[in-house]
């Protein structure tokens, strides 16, 4: 479905944010996309969805393919017409909107209202906590509630392929866990394919079913989920990006 | 400081002049300066050093809106406001009280400097487009205090303002204009350069840039604001007295809100932040008003003062319309851009 | 008290066109990013092109709605336009860039105007009904009253708008987050297009209803510093907000003008300039407004 062909992607012109990278997402399996901050797996899920383009980036070599269609030069409205929805990193709800509203902007493509209707109550029934604060404005839900809100947006859109950058990222263990219950469930019963970038390596791998790992903007390891978490408890923890084997409450917020 | 060697001497890489070959350069353009009002009138030009001096007041006053707006990122709609309060200042303390010129331009400039450190106040909480409202909303409240002053002589305005004394004798030709202005321009300029390497400058530039990381840093934004646009009244104010002594006659009429624009419009287009951009866009704004006023009034397209004014407005208008779209950080960008490609030539940036 | 209330009926009256005009503004704040210092000329434009297809009382020329449907046309012809060539390559680009953008806009239009209309002042054809309206011992003008209901009416239906349907909520959504918004398949040009069109439509029956009453002329550009007042005491991202402080401007300005003229002559002129440093002073974010300053 996805095939991402050695791309390398430039920011501003003078700054290399990956280089040679290549991964595939076959049709309904989740990938996950592990390094340490800075090892270029957001640009990587931005060279798919087109939002490097709205950060003066370019790729400028190598080519985005999905469904054997380039898309490396789309717009992300246009990369989201094809069915890819990417939930940016760090909570983008829509501070103003009510969390009832966000989530129905995930829905904003589709025609059908009986459907939307029906999948509302779903994540309702995934996420009690956003029911209960259903007419709030999300600004004032707490991050993990936030996360949840943004992961429900993603899930009203009825994407084909979703692109989930750091979704554990400064979220307590419980939360973490229960988020990826949901992304599980998603991936198997919508048949959603994912594409998670992450530095908790456990926490991805536990429900990839293969994995590539990311440092410096190179691909340095890839390869099915299980031998992945088989090298990171041999290896040293400094071999396999990041925090890998550390509990995911250790992990920093890569940004301010 | 745009060195291109890595120095470990602070004094080296701040310093204005930086080796032999600038030295020349400079002393050799300030004898073309010094020998200017001559040279003109050798090629028969000399119509055009009064462009010359009001160009040069221009300078002055600009470079002050050049600390406010392009060190510290202030946008500042109301310059000719202070420019405004200058000339009055001078021309009240002249015409109405008597004082010789130099006695009246070395009160008014610190007062105009001192009203622009008030203008700052609301500004120092605020941010961005709020600034700018703020400086516009004084323009007018300024404008109108000046209409209704008796002191300023209302509408008519304010007329005899003596010329200044130097040594003895009265500044009355164009020529000898030109050396007080000019004397006053490289004082303004060298003024601007050291401000921009010292502390203060630096300091505005880390509020431009980033004013939570800078208070973060010890720097104190709202004091660096009011300082920002103290320095900023005190240039406008010197280029509004000595403008006064020029023209004699200080009228409302003369300030309009179209030249704060304009004096914005020229640190754009210079490049925000330098003083030799800011010098730069003065000089290309003044020279396009300029031939545009001698191709019109001269023959070539045959128009009205009212379609002058027009098209001036918009070749200004359009010049800033094309920075701000294509190259926001102006001449001083491109010179940069410039420079970098012959200075890595043949292998690019 | 009679006179009390004289002037702040008037006040009600003006202050709703003022709010009217206001929104305007907001629009294109809200949707775009960009603080449209150009606004006043985008209404003297309206008014003009309003004026060559309407005519003058005295020389009209094509009868109302065929002339003002032309007229909304051009507007939105202009507002594509603008959109199109100007600002669509800001997309991303700091918002200070923008600003300048609208500062050398201000110029260039109001050159367009001198060039080919000079600086006329000149009475526009419009079958609003005119003069003045009497309750009691009360004088209002009728203009104003039709205007009023026209700002409110155009309140509800973009408050509506904004809140009911698909579109106005992706709008308010790409206000928040554009990045997020688009990468929900909401286009950041047809967000940019309508803020602009709305902009440019506002604005352009702003200019002709005021011009209806103070002729059509270069001098309509000033209204952009009652805009300005208003939107900073309203909220520069509340549509509400703009009525409000219209009628608080247009209070202000009657009973200044009435009160205070005799000591200060010609001080209602400055109103809303004083007003402007005070509500900057006390609240910068407006009544209404939602946002942090740190955001500008």
């Amino acid at each position: 479905m996805l095939e991402v062909r050695k791309i390398k992607a430039v920011y501003s012109d003078v700054v290399l944010g990956v280089s040679e990278v290549s991964l595939t997402v076959p049709d309904g399996e989740a990938v996950a996309l592990l390094g340490s901050n800075g090892s270029g797996k957001s640009t990587t899920l931005k060279s798919i969805s087109g939002v490097l383009a709205t950060e003066d980036g370019e790729v400028t070599e190598g080519e985005v393919l999905f469904d054997g269609v380039r898309i490396d030069r789309l717009a992300p409205e246009e990369t989201a017409r094809l069915g890819i929805c990417h939930v940016l990193q760090g909570r983008s709800a829509f501070t103003h909107l009510t969390t009832e509203e966000n989530l129905l902007m995930g829905a904003y493509l589709r025609r059908d209202r009986r459907r939307v209707a029906e999948d509302l109550e779903k994540v309702y029934s995934y996420f009690p906590a956003l029911k209960a604060r259903r007419r709030q404005m999300s600004g004032y839900l707490s991050g993990g509630e936030q996360q949840m809100l943004v992961i429900g947006r993603a899930f009203l859109f009825g994407p084909r392929l979703m692109l989930l950058d750091e979704p554990s990222l400064g979220l307590a263990p419980m939360i973490v866990e229960e988020i990826y219950r949901i992304l599980r469930r998603i991936n198997a019963q919508e048949e959603t394919a994912l594409l998670i970038a992450e530095q908790n390596a456990r926490a991805a791998l536990a429900m990839a079913s293969r994995g590539c790992v990311l440092q410096n903007g190179r691909v340095v390891s890839e390869g099915p989920a299980e031998r992945l978490l088989e090298e990171a408890h041999l290896a040293l923890p400094s071999k396999v990006a990041g925090s890998s084997v550390q509990s995911p409450t250790e992990n920093r917020p890569s940004s301010v | 400081m745009r060195k291109s060697r890595a120095e470990t001497d602070i004094r080296r890489h701040i310093a204005l002049v930086e080796n032999r070959r600038q030295w020349t350069a400079l002393a050799i353009l300030m004898a073309l300066l010094l020998l200017l009002p001559h040279l003109l009138r050798w090629i028969g030009a000399g119509g055009w050093l009064m462009f010359t001096n009001f160009t040069l007041l221009t300078v002055v006053a600009v470079l002050g809106l050049n600390v406010i707006t392009g060190m510290c990122g202030l946008i500042s709609l109301g310059h000719s406001g202070f420019i405004m309060l200058g000339s009055y200042g001078v021309a009240i303390l002249t015409v109405q009280l008597g004082w010789p010129f130099w006695a009246a331009l070395a009160v008014s400039t610190p007062a105009t400097a001192a009203v622009a450190a008030i203008v700052a106040l609301p500004a120092v909480r605020l941010k961005g487009f709020y600034v700018a409202v703020v400086t516009l909303a004084f323009f007018f409240i300024a404008q109108y205090v000046f209409k209704n002053l008796p002191l300023a002589g209302s509408f008519h305005g304010l007329v005899g303002v003596p010329p200044p004394r130097l040594f003895g004798w009265k500044v009355r030709t164009e020529t000898a204009w030109y050396y007080l202005f000019f004397a006053a321009a490289v004082l303004s300029v060298l003024a601007s350069a050291n401000i921009a390497r010292s502390r203060f400058g630096r300091a505005f530039c880390a509020v431009r840039d980033n004013s939570v990381t800078a208070a973060g840093l010890g720097i104190h934004v709202g004091l660096a604001k009011i300082r920002a646009f103290f320095l900023g009244g005190l240039f406008a104010g010197l280029a509004g007295g000595l403008w006064a002594a020029y023209v004699s006659v200080v009228r409302l009429d003369q300030f309009s809100l179209w030249d704060s624009i304009w004096y914005v419009g020229m640190i754009i287009i210079g490049g925000g932040g330098s003083t030799a951009g800011a010098v730069a866009g003065v000089v290309l704004l003044r020279l396009l008003g300029q031939i545009l006023r001698t191709a019109t009034m001269g023959g070539w397209l045959p128009l009205n003062s009212n379609a002058v004014a027009a098209l001036t407005y918009a070749v200004y208008g359009l010049a800033i319309v094309l920075f701000a779209m294509f190259q926001p950080h102006g001449l001083m960008a491109i010179w940069g851009k410039l420079r970098a490609r012959y200075k890595s030539w043949p292998f690019g940036v | 008290m009679t006179v009390f209330l004289q002037l702040f009926l008037s006040g009600l009256l003006l202050g709703g066109v003022y709010g009217l005009i206001a929104m305007g503004f907001v629009i294109t704040y809200r949707s775009a990013g960009v603080f449209n210092i150009a606004y006043g000329q985008f209404a003297v434009l309206g008014a003009f092109m309003a004026w060559v297809f309407l005519g003058s009382p005295t020389a009209p020329r094509m009868p109302f709605v065929p002339a003002l449907a032309l007229t909304l046309a051009a507007a939105v012809v202009f507002a594509l336009a603008i959109e199109r060539f100007l600002f669509r390559r800001m997309i991303g680009k700091p918002v200070v860039a923008s600003f300048m953008l609208t500062l050398g806009l201000l110029a260039v239009l109001h050159s367009v105007v001198m060039l080919v209309w000079g600086a006329r002042t000149t009475a526009i054809a419009t079958p609003l009904p005119k003069g003045p309206l009497f309750l009691g011992s009360i004088v209002l003008a009728r203009e104003y009253l039709l205007a009023s209901g026209l700002a409110l009416l155009l309140a509800a239906g973009l408050a509506a708008f904004f809140r009911f349907t698909r579109l106005g909520l992706a709008m308010r959504a790409a206000y928040e987050n554009q990045t997020a918004a688009r990468c929900l398949g909401v286009r950041a040009r047809r967000v940019a297009q309508i803020a602009w069109v709305l902009c440019a439509v506002i604005a352009t029956a702003g200019g002709i209803i005021i011009a209806s009453v103070i002729g059509v002329s270069l001098l309509l550009s000033e209204l952009v510093m009652v805009v300005l007042a208003v939107v900073l005491i309203g909220g520069m991202d509340s549509l509400g907000g703009c009525l409000v402080g219209g009628l608080i401007l247009a209070v202000s300005q009657q009973l200044a003008s009435y009160y205070l003229n005799p000591l200060l002559p010609g001080v209602d002129g400055i109103v809303s300039m004083v007003l402007i440093v005070v509500i900057l002073l006390i609240r910068p974010t407006g009544l209404f407004g939602t946002r942090a300053i740190e955001r500008v």
